[in-house]
């Protein structure tokens, strides 16, 4: 065993078996109600209580200092801005025969004198503000207490806030759910919120004004505990986060409601909030999941990563003034964590969300692909993988980050031989405070009939929308709260959009200028200006309405919300002034539709469809501004949903006329997928076949396997409709969203085609002919792909869209592919004469036969805006640009030329796979590079790290290099050479 | 006699002030060359109007007739414009010359007109940044480089006494160079030719004795 190995060993059994714990707990003997920072005195004030006192922790040393006792049940205690004074209220609510212990204690924490006034009524909260008065809100009124004068001035009275009476039940004992009420300041101080059971308020401290709202929720509105931005215009109250109007604009998904378990704190100059708020409505406090931090983004809570805790924690959260570490009410007591400091944590993660295996027609075999976990803070800590998934298999189980793993899968052992299969990979760093996430193992086993070149988009992928006025269609990732924007021609992502929690689905308005998105977990809807791809104003909701679904009609946009009620509603939107109304009725009809409800609008603006789960379908007729038609036919819907522009619907495996009667049924698998274009409609179904639909007849054309299966709505994801299925605006190609991200099908992908034929083969780098081995090769045809696709995956995959090349039958990586081109990398295994296959759908190329010389370099020459001829890729160190005639060469000047087809190399790299940094693979045959006939002095040649088949050479000019407007530049290798003419200037 | 005679006139030399000393500023503008492209789209080429600082010392042998050593500095750009487009590059020149000057009136005058020529040499040096693609690249190469260009000069001026020691300049003059070929290259490779005027007016102020 190498020392190395033992070492990890060692690690990995020394450690404990779970994640490392961020933050320390300071226990105090109590249960702790609410905490004070008081920085000039680097003090926590605990409110202890149950042990009726407020312990003085460290911030230095993280221990109890002192206490104060106090009256009974402290249950909030606020800090004034100047530091000379903590005001404790008192929740001692005890009914009859026993007495009410209502109280406020002011401390003067420079004399420590105290003060205890008796209140009327229960005091749920206290907050400082930056007028130096404390706001007190008690079950009956808001009262605003001068320290100074020991006035508490009314502010106004509050009727049916009913507040908790004791003594209550031992199982109810946390004072979160004793005292039921949370406050929390804004950083500038001028903005106060409290959260009841029943009310939510604002206080607005300069101006002294107060806002209550009621409010209702289901599950309670858990953590009890409110945390606020600098300047109060986002406030985290219980699971919501809400903008100052109080609009609940993201809340976290699934929240249990528990009030005493979990905190939040708003870091406003990460602008991320630290969070836990556990999940699940029907959790219980004996049974609760081990507690977890969250970081999430403080505009739409999107999950950034989990951090393992210690203990729950259990109320307010409060942060340091430099942001670098927040406190926090916890099961025993206070919790430091120094949360400035996170980045110096152990926090183990994976390097890639998905890794994607790929065997195809001309390689069937074993596949490996390459894993790489590191640690965020950059220290070596050990690490282990699992899988459950047979035919899996990793280079090393466990490790120490840095670290790469192969990873290797048998097809063979699949569950399944064609299609994708997916598989989760586990990683286990028990010295990590960082949880790490999963890793997903996409393989696709494509049968050389499955059309379609798979693009791995990694998460949970929900809707699908091709733009209908530019070259682009829009994902939905869901677990991301992302709108990705995708070229039409090149399928790369050229952008994201960031929607609020949970998008649903996405809607464009009939103008074409906007996207609308609806949320299940924001009672907002995001919107996005498609020309600039920018987010705009969201549309606000009313309370308690969460637009699911959005679609715009050329008249009315409409969306279909979720709402916190006994029934769901059908909202229009009035895109100019941001907000949404629901409707009294839907024509003749009541206004309560099925949580599960899809709105689709025809390409025509027309009409829109409302297909939802329980069976029911309406129509919204543009025309008339109103519901015109609801049908019930069948029990439940679900699955593909579209409209077309001649008024015909599908929804499932019905074709419904203008009426939403089923004129048709299609039979076979449910239909995952449907889109029009037109009078083309296309149908995508499970397990992944595609067919074209005769819209006159309804009977479907070459049904067509597709290389993945499509995504498709259930009743565990929430959403039992899909849109898996686009027709792109220019109709170049069909994007169907499947397992592992998105399929292209070319617009005829079911048309015969013929087989590929390569004419010719010529150096990428300058198309010239010759080739040497791990050059990068244009193969030059016809046929030779059914559509075009660059990739930048690292290694190359060996199949490219639908093609696969072989070299003396070995899969060839490549890196574009096209009808009329391919480039690719040769292996570097191979010299002399080789004979090169090319498969597609069309079938087999004939034998290309090529002579493979030692080397054969070739510059790689660049298209540059604004000069004539293209350039050769010969960059100058002295500015980092491109040599040309406006940027020449000067003598003295070290230079940087990029080619390929320089050989091998040591040490040797496989083809496909990026060439090391450390040590650097120099070219076993070197060469020459003369300017002018002056040989120049060679740094390197070999190949340019991190590239696949690139090789660079780094020279110096020489002084005594001739200078003109045409010197010629001459590298020669092996026998082979090439040349042409710089500009060299003294 | 003649040995009175040239001690009277050494004397008269000795009495009169004989040597100047001065700085100057100003400004000049650059006459431009008409290049080709390849496809016989002209454009202009040169340098544009710069600001200029001077100094020199000048010494007056006789009566009307005396000399001066010049070096002038001027903060330019080069200017290549054609179509309507205007590409430029930062740049500066340095000028040392020798004029013979021509004075009329005598060194006691308080008023003295003078013409003079000379020639010397003049560095141009492109300090521009060069850009991987210059607009009007058809026509020339704008370039960070240096190029000593031979240098002719003439112009005339006036001298005022303004005290007894102090005398104020003003002049105007001409430096003529051949074209800097390697600064502002044209792109064909052909060596422009012709010459390249500077014609300057300067003001300053001089210390004679």
């Amino acid at each position: 065993m190498s020392r190395r190995r033992l070492w990890i060993l060692l690690t990995l059994t020394a450690a404990p078996a779970a994640a490392a714990p961020f933050g320390r707990v300071v226990p105090l003997g109590g249960q702790v109600s609410d905490i004070a920072l008081d920085e000039a005195r680097q003090v926590l004030y605990a409110a202890n209580f149950t042990a009726n006192r407020i312990d003085v922790v460290s911030l230095g040393s993280a221990s109890l200092q002192t206490s104060y006792n106090v009256a009974a049940q402290p249950g909030s205690l606020s800090l004034s801005p100047d530091g000379r004074w903590l005001v404790v209220t008192h929740f001692g609510n005890f009914e009859a025969p026993l007495a009410a212990r209502n109280a406020l204690t002011l401390i003067d924490l420079t004399t420590n004198g105290r003060q205890t006034f008796v209140m009327a009524n229960p005091p749920l909260g206290v907050q400082f503000g930056i007028d130096g008065q404390a706001l007190v809100i008690t079950s009956k009124e808001f009262l605003l207490f001068d320290p100074v004068t020991g006035v508490l001035q009314l502010l106004g009275t509050l009727e049916n806030l009913v507040a908790n009476v004791l003594p209550k039940p031992i199982g109810e004992s946390y004072p979160a759910n004793l005292v039921a009420a949370a406050m929390g300041v804004s950083g500038d101080g001028r903005w106060i919120y409290c959260l009841t059971d029943s009310y939510r308020f604002r206080y607005e401290v300069l101006p002294r004004r107060m806002q209550a709202l009621g409010y209702t929720s289901d599950p309670t509105m858990g953590p009890r505990a409110v945390s606020v931005n600098f300047d109060g215009t986002l406030l985290a109250t219980g699971w919501t986060l809400r903008n100052r109007a109080g609009n609940n604009i993201a809340q976290y998904i699934n929240p249990a409601g528990l009030l005493s378990v979990g905190s939040h704190a708003f870091d406003w100059r990460r602008n991320v909030i630290y969070s836990q708020v556990p999940e699940g409505k029907e959790i219980k406090l004996t049974a609760l999941p081990p507690p977890v931090l969250s970081v999430v983004a403080g505009d739409n809570l999107e999950l950034i990563e989990k951090i393992e805790l210690p203990e729950n924690l259990a109320g307010r959260s409060v942060m340091s003034a430099d942001g670098q570490a927040m406190y926090s009410v916890s099961d025993s007591g206070v919790m430091f964590l120094p949360v400035g400091r996170l980045n110096e944590e152990r926090r183990v993660t994976a390097l890639e969300e998905d890794v994607v295996f790929r065997a195809n027609s001309c390689d069937r075999k074993v596949q490996s692909g390459e894993l790489r976990i590191a640690d965020l803070s950059g220290r070596a800590t050990a690490f282990s993988l699992s899988t459950a998934t047979p035919g899996i298999r990793f280079s090393t189980t466990a490790g120490v980050t840095p670290a790469t793993v192969r990873v290797t899968v048998d097809p063979n052992a699949m569950p399944s031989q064609s299609g994708t299969v997916t598989a989760t990979v586990t990683i286990a760093a028990p010295d990590s405070v960082r949880i790490p996430d999963p890793v997903r193992l996409v393989i696709n086993l494509k049968d050389p009939d499955q059309r379609g070149t798979v693009v791995n988009v990694p998460g949970k992928l929900t809707d699908l929308l091709a733009d209908p006025a530019r070259d682009r269609f829009y994902i939905l990732r869901q677990d991301k709260n992302k709108v990705l924007v995708f070229d039409g021609s090149t399928y790369q992502r050229i952008g994201e959009l960031r929607t609020q929690q949970t998008p649903w689905q996405m809607a464009i308005t009939m103008d074409r200028r906007y996207m609308i998105v609806g949320h299940d977990n924001a009672q907002a809807a995001s919107v996005f200006d498609l020309d600039t791809l920018e987010k705009l104003d969201p549309i606000v909701f009313p309370g308690g309405h969460y637009p699911r679904s959005i679609a715009a009609s050329g008249r009315a946009i409409l969306a279909a919300t979720r709402v916190a009620g006994p029934k769901h509603k059908i909202d229009r939107v009035d895109l100019v002034a941001r907000t949404a109304s629901e409707f009294a009725t839907l024509g003749p009809w009541e206004n309560s539709i099925d949580d599960n409800t899809a709105l689709v609008a025809g390409a025509n603006g027309s009409s829109i469809l409302a297909a939802q789960a329980d069976g029911n379908l309406l129509l919204y007729n543009a025309s008339t501004d109103s519901f015109t038609i609801s049908r019930r036919d069948v029990e439940k819907l679900g699955g593909a949903y579209a409209a077309s522009s001649f008024d015909q619907f599908v929804v499932g495996n019905a074709w419904l006329n203008s009426s939403l009667v089923t004129t048709r049924r299609f039979s076979g698998s449910a239909s995952a997928g449907f889109a029009f274009s037109g009078a083309d409609a296309l149908r995508f179904t499970a397990p992944g076949v595609m067919e074209r639909i005769d819209p006159a007849t309804g009977s479907t054309i070459r049904p067509t396997r597709i290389a993945e299966a499509p995504i498709e709505g259930s009743e565990a994801s929430g959403n039992v409709f899909s849109r898996s299925t686009a027709i792109l605006a220019s109709r170049k190609a069909v994007i169907a969203l499947t397992v592992s991200g998105f399929t292209v099908l070319p617009w005829d992908y079911d048309a015969s085609t013929a087989p590929p034929r390569i004419d010719r083969v010529v150096n990428s780098a300058d198309g010239r002919s010759g080739a040497a081995p791990g050059a990068l090769v244009s193969l030059l045809g016809s046929n030779l792909s059914p559509i075009n696709l660059a990739t930048n995956e690292m290694p190359l995959p060996t199949a490219l869209g639908e093609s696969c090349l072989t070299v003396n039958g070995a899969p060839t990586p490549m890196i574009f592919v096209s009808p009329t081109q391919i480039n690719a990398q040769l292996p570097f295994t191979m010299e002399g004469n080789v004979t090169m296959v090319l498969r597609t759908p069309g079938g087999v190329s004939d034998n290309f036969n090529l002579t493979v010389a030692p080397a054969a370099p070739g510059v790689f020459r660049l298209n540059v805006d604004g000069l004539p001829d293209p350039t050769p890729a010969i960059y100058n160190a002295r500015n980092g640009g491109l040599a040309t005639g406006s940027n020449p060469l000067k003598r003295g000047d070290s230079i940087v030329i990029y080619l390929t087809g320089m050989g091998r190399t040591s040490p040797a790299v496989e083809a496909g796979q990026p060439a090391p940094a450390d040590p650097l693979s120099v070219v076993d045959f070197p060469p020459t590079v003369s300017l002018g006939g002056v040989e120049l002095p060679l740094a390197f040649a070999g190949l340019a790290p991190g590239t696949a088949g690139v090789y660079q050479i780094n020279a110096i000019v020489s002084r005594s290099s001739p200078v003109g407007m045409n010197v010629p530049l001459e590298i020669r290798q092996g026998g082979g050479g090439t040349s042409f003419s710089m500009r060299v200037i003294e | 006699m003649k040995h009175f005679c040239l001690f009277w006139v050494f004397a008269a030399s000795a009495w009169a002030q004989r040597w100047e000393m001065g700085i100057g500023a100003g400004a000049g503008v650059y006459t431009s060359q008409t290049l080709s492209s390849a496809g016989g789209a002209k454009a202009s080429a040169g340098l544009a109007p710069a600001a200029a600082i001077t100094a020199h010392i000048g010494q007056d042998m006789y009566r009307r007739f005396g000399g001066e050593v010049r070096y002038t500095w001027q903060m330019s750009q080069l200017k290549l414009s054609s179509g309507g487009q205007d590409v430029r590059f930062g740049a500066q020149s340095h000028a040392v010359e020798y004029d013979a000057m021509i004075h009329f009136g005598g060194v006691e005058a308080n008023v003295r007109p003078y013409v003079m020529f000379g020639g010397g040499m003049k560095l141009f040096q492109g300090t521009g940044a060069e850009q991987v693609v210059q607009p009007l690249n058809q026509f020339a190469y704008l370039t960070q480089t240096s190029e000593w260009k031979p240098m002719l000069s003439a112009g005339a001026g006036v001298k005022y006494r303004v005290g007894r020691k102090a005398l104020f300049r003003i002049e105007a003059r001409d430096q003529m160079t051949p074209f800097p070929g390697k600064l502002i290259a044209p792109s064909n490779g052909q060596a422009p030719g012709g010459w390249l005027h500077d014609f300057l007016i300067l003001a300053g102020l001089s210390y004679s004795f």
